[in-house]
């Protein structure tokens, strides 16, 4: 990208969706474009980790804003584009056959933010490989109604009103359904203790104030 | 409200404050039921392990970016390029030059032909033209027509000497025996 060209597009990067779609509309090509800049990567997460194939992922990417592209004279987002882009890219993931046999995580993968400030030797890559691995395949046991409020949540970062937006229903069925996937997801980890599961007799017999830093460690501060 | 479905409730809103979405109130309720209920302090610590563990698997993933142009949407959609303001300016000199071009090459064709073109013939008005008139030289010749007939005798001859084919240039008349038609080059 030229200077100038970079200069245009951090002009318009600054535009909201709406005002990029309203122009857009009118055949700026530019605005079409910073639209595909700003979304493209948390599409491309969306398909690979549906998919777990990065070839689908990419057309799942470029599928999207074809459709996007066709249909800017109807899109009137009251504040982000996100959502309407995310639900077509999970119809489109959904929608392909899958391929078999394919898993996304590997050893070089695990070893790039998982271990800050941790010991990295070969054994404990090793190790966070395979938790990694564990945890991926206990999500792939949840049907797709369970597994996109996962994906959504844990890897794209959307909150609950936004992933009631992409999947088209009310805030109260995706809470149910976060709760209904962690409860899967707890009933196939619980047999890793390494995971931070504590054995079952032991916690049975402690009720108590849960400390906040726990959920802070998760989610950070609240409010 | 039965304990099971307290119990329920409460896992369900312990899952909402890991998404970060319970407010106050909920969260006090948690508490609240987690310091009496063993069954979901327990599931509050594994929903938290598992969050963390959720966490974790996605990181690798959440750096994930994916080398893509918006030409290959522009591609699967059969839409022409944009093309770039200095890009497009480049384009408007090129076709100014063109036409430049194309001018001059029209305006060496009528005006330069022309003064290269063997000239009218002298005009009298009682001489019935016909189709070989205009290639009749009558009048004297200009120093173009002569630069032309001297590429093709080899040498520049003045006008006069040239308007009999036959005869050769003056200039070498006394040394060099008269040159034929053929030698001159003006016979074909
Ligand atoms: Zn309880």
């Amino acid at each position: 990208m030229t200077g100038r060209a970079a200069k245009k597009a951090a002009e318009i990067d600054a535009r909201t969706d709406r005002e990029l779609v309203y122009a857009a509309r009118e055949h700026d090509m530019l605005a079409f474009d910073a639209l595909f800049y700003r979304y493209k990567d948390g599409i491309f997460r969306l398909g690979l980790a549906i998919t777990k194939d990065p070839s689908a992922a990419e057309e799942i990417v470029v599928d999207t804003f074809a459709r996007a592209h066709r249909a800017l004279a109807r899109l009137e987002p009251e504040g982000s584009l996100r959502p309407w882009l995310y639900r077509v890219a999970v119809n489109l993931s959904y929608n392909r056959r899958p391929r078999k046999g394919l898993v996304i995580s590997t050893l070089e993968d695990a070893t790039e933010e998982i271990v800050q400030g941790e010991e990295r030797s070969p054994s404990r890559l090793a190790e966070l490989a395979e938790l990694r691995r564990v945890v991926l395949a206990a999500i792939d046991t949840l049907g797709p109604k369970h597994k996109v409020v996962v994906v959504l949540h844990y890897l794209n970062g959307l909150n609950l009103a936004e992933i009631a937006q992409v999947v088209d229903c009310p805030i109260g069925t995706v809470k149910s359904r976060l709760h209904y996937a962690l409860r899967r997801l707890r009933a196939h980890l619980a047999a890793h203790p390494e995971l931070g599961f504590e054995p079952l007799g032991a916690s049975m017999a402690t009720p108590g104030r849960i400390p906040l830093t726990a959920v802070e460690r998760v989610r950070g501060p609240q409010e | 409200m039965t304990d099971h479905m307290a119990c329920r409730q409460t896992q369900e809103r312990i899952a909402v404050l890991l998404a970060g979405a319970a407010d106050r109130r909920e969260r006090l309720e948690i508490e609240s039921h987690t310091s009496a209920c063993a069954r979901c302090a327990t599931a509050y610590r594994d929903y938290i392990a598992t969050s963390v563990a959720l966490d974790r698997a996605y990181a690798p993933l959440r750096h994930a970016t994916v080398a893509l142009s918006p030409a290959r949407v522009r591609l699967a959609m059969r839409v022409p390029e944009p093309v770039p303001a200095p890009v497009r300016f480049s384009r408007v000199v090129a076709r100014v030059n063109e036409f430049a071009l194309a001018a001059a090459v029209t305006a060496f064709a009528f005006v330069g032909a022309g003064s290269v073109a063997p000239k009218p013939a002298i005009t009298d008005e009682a001489v019935p033209t016909d189709v070989l008139t205009p290639n009749m030289h009558v009048g004297t010749m200009g120093d173009d027509q002569s630069f032309i007939r001297w590429f093709r005798i080899g040498r520049y001859a003045t006008p006069s000497d040239l308007l009999d084919p036959a005869v050769s240039p003056r200039s070498l008349a006394d040394e060099t025996p008269p040159a034929t038609p053929e030698r001159a080059g003006l016979l074909r």
